[in-house]
């Protein structure tokens, strides 16, 4: 198996076994593509689907490699090392995915027949209300540029990622898969929100008419090691991981932002990245799947702070500053899909996910996006 | 002030046309493109144009459009050819400084599920018909798009939702046009060929019409004196919804039609009724006069019989 970052080594995927190119779709200009072309395209694809190219080699691009979700996919695929398998994992700096052209000489030199498109213009609070328009348009033409280009190569299967926070705001609780478009996300982060929301119905135009197979999943909180523990951009486990570093290393109060009362569902990376593989794999639908540990094993923020306290062996003073806002007070996902597909699926205890999670940060604090 | 007006060549592009010559305003520029002056689906072609004709306002009515049966074969097509569109429209009018951008939605795209009246804050309160869903979503994201151009850049960029439009210019086609142009091209063909005029369903559902004389002049007000960010309908009130049979029973009075009419039950009425609330409108126009239904089915009817060469059918 061949694990590989695009840009280096670019010359050993040629030739690393039995492509099937007899049956990929040559690269051409979407402009110039005919009514007949898109309807071979379809044909291709679905027999493609179907026959024993399935058993040939699979080459899996990973947008958004390097991130939080990239990572654990990267530390998932070596653990878990296959001849029938090539991994390619890109980032910003091997294309724009914002821009059509990039990604599709990005497709075409690595000609991936499975794609895990986790790329994304992402940012916290602050970010998302500043910049809603930005966030808006440049994750529709990520997504949009990625599936069409995953179309027009003939990719087989590819898995978006969503997130809760794209759920409308005014909901019932717990959340499932059904309700994503059944009202407005909240206010603050309206144009993320809608974009990824887009991926969903892009998934669904492009089975109705094309007969892909292109599907998404749902996760809850995700924490790992990679991830960025910047406190204002960052999210709640990260942040609570940088500031009992500092107050450890400072000799200071670790300060909780709120009451400590809200409720959440956390994923590990690690346990987030063999779902993914999973679904890449044996989840046949086109409507995403939410990937959460139970409705049982949410905790509160005080929880959460009093286990990374626990992990990184922090003895000082805590404070909860309760004129912070405490934000929603539950975003509760019900995971009952997932348990009917895979009920003996073990999460990492969450123990053991933040021990690694705050021992990476602190062997990685220089180079940790903070 | 200059005013580009992209899909000018069509339905309701035509009617801005009609409303714009009746009415000619010193200082003004109108300019009415189609696709033949600009691709804008393409980015570069949507910048060229702008370009070319630096306008300070816009009123974006272009659009990939069709009937039902285009929509449920085709929405992948429908979703992103009508995104890039919006956007490259959208982004070009932010970039050139246009003052003033309204685009058009359409009732369509309202939630399935919903109750009557709708008004506009329903819009994207549950998922649209799934029979149109590329078309719907596409739409809607101009509403959304017009919001974030607002929030990040203070643009002034918004929308309106106008009910059945119907008017000459339209889409006669049976398969890929509206309710109101079938039945006009139905029967014409029953007077030319002497055979019945059949309506598909029972005629029992009920649709609220605007002429589409009506919509450009409402739609010129909101270019000029709509401030709100938010859409806003564009419709006859409920009182003036109509049902398929009086509808029909117009246009064949307007066609001076004599021969037998049939209403086959066994085809599918669609929805019973999509009402939508004009309040809001009328809280800007109480006066607004709309054109008497019988003038704008004659008008209409009149052209379409007057025209057959050029009409799309």
């Amino acid at each position: 198996m061949r694990i590989h970052v695009a840009g280096k080594k670019a010359a050993s995927i040629r030739g690393s076994g039995p492509r099937a190119d007899s049956r990929r779709i040559p690269f051409q200009d979407p402009g110039k593509r005919t009514r007949a072309d898109e309807e071979a395209a379809k044909n291709t694809q679905m027999a493609a689907c179907t026959d024993k190219a399935e058993q040939l080699k699979k080459r899996v691009l990973v947008t958004g490699g390097t991130g939080l979700v990239g990572q654990a996919i990267r530390r998932v695929v070596e653990e878990n090392p296959s001849d029938e398998e090539e991994w390619i994992f890109v980032s910003s700096k091997h294309a724009d995915l914002t821009d059509f052209n990039a990604t599709q000489v990005l497709f075409k030199k690595h000609q991936p027949t499975h794609v895990i498109h986790l790329a994304a213009m992402v940012g916290g609070l602050f970010r998302n209300l500043k910049y809603n328009l930005d966030f808006w348009r440049s994750n529709i033409k990520i997504n949009d540029n990625v599936l069409q280009c995953a179309f027009l190569s003939g990719v087989r299967r590819c898995v978006s990622c969503l997130s809760t926070c794209i759920f409308p705001n005014e909901t019932t609780y717990p959340i499932d898969e059904t309700m994503v478009h059944n009202g407005p996300p909240h206010d603050s982060n309206f144009g993320y929100a809608y974009a990824k929301r887009m991926i969903d119905v892009q998934n669904r135009a492009y089975n109705a008419q094309h007969g892909c197979r292109f599907t998404s999943v749902i996760p809850t909180n995700v924490f790992g090691p990679c991830d960025n523990f910047n406190l204002e951009d960052g999210h709640v486990m990260p942040g609570l991981v940088h500031k009992v570093y500092i107050a450890k290393r400072d000799n200071e109060p670790f300060v909780v932002w709120g009451t400590g009362s809200p409720r959440r569902q956390f994923i590990y990376s690690y346990d987030l990245a063999r779902l993914i593989m999973w679904v890449l794999k044996d989840y046949h639908e086109t409507e995403p799947i939410i990937l959460s540990v139970g409705e049982e094993d949410e905790i509160s923020i005080k929880e959460s702070a009093e286990l990374v306290m626990e992990a990184m062996d922090f003895k000082g003073e805590v404070i909860y500053d309760t004129t912070k806002s405490d934000g929603q007070f539950k975003k509760t996902a019900s995971n009952a899909k997932l348990l009917t597909y895979m009920p003996d699926f073990k999460f990492t205890p969450i123990r053991q996910a933040l021990k690694e999670t705050c021992d990476w940060f602190t062997e990685n604090f220089h180079t940790a996006r903070k | 002030m200059k005013v580009l007006v992209t899909g000018a060549t069509g339905l309701v592009g035509q009617a801005i046309q009609r409303v714009v010559a009746e009415n000619p305003t010193d200082g003004e520029e109108w300019v009415f493109v189609s696709t033949k002056d600009a691709d804008l689906t393409d980015g570069e072609a949507t910048e060229a144009l702008f370009q070319k004709h630096k306008p300070t306002h816009v009123i974006h009515l272009a659009a990939m459009v069709g009937g039902l049966f285009r929509n449920m074969k085709y929405p992948v097509d429908l979703l992103r050819n009508n995104l890039h569109i919006n956007d490259n429209v959208l982004y070009n009018s932010y970039k050139t400084g246009v003052q003033k951008c309204v685009s058009c939605l359409s009732t369509c795209i309202f939630p399935d599920k919903t109750k009557y009246p709708i008004n506009e804050t329903m819009l994207h309160l549950g998922p649209p018909h799934p029979s149109n869903f590329g078309f719907s979503y596409a739409k809607r994201m101009i509403d959304i798009e017009n919001r974030a151009f607002n929030k990040q850049y203070g643009c002034k960029f918004t929308s309106v939702i106008p009910t059945n439009v119907f008017g000459p210019w339209d889409n006669f086609n049976l398969q890929d046009g509206h309710v109101m142009p079938g039945l006009i091209n139905k029967i014409f063909s029953a007077k030319r060929d002497g055979t019945p005029f059949t309506v598909w369903g029972t005629g029992a559902a009920r649709r609220q019409f605007i002429y589409s004389y009506d919509l450009a002049k409402l739609i010129v007000w909101a270019m000029r004196e709509y401030d709100e960010i938010d859409p806003i309908i564009l419709s006859v009130p409920e009182e003036a919804e109509i049902s398929i049979k009086e509808l029909a029973e117009m246009v064949i009075e307007a066609m001076e039609f004599k021969g037998e009419v049939l209403y086959d039950t066994t085809k599918s009425d669609g929805q019973l009724k999509k009402t939508a609330d004009n309040a809001k409108l009328k809280g800007y126009l109480p006066d607004f006069k709309f054109t008497d239904m019988k003038t704008a089915v004659k008008e209409t009817v009149q052209w379409f019989v007057n025209n057959q060469d050029v009409a799309r059918k």
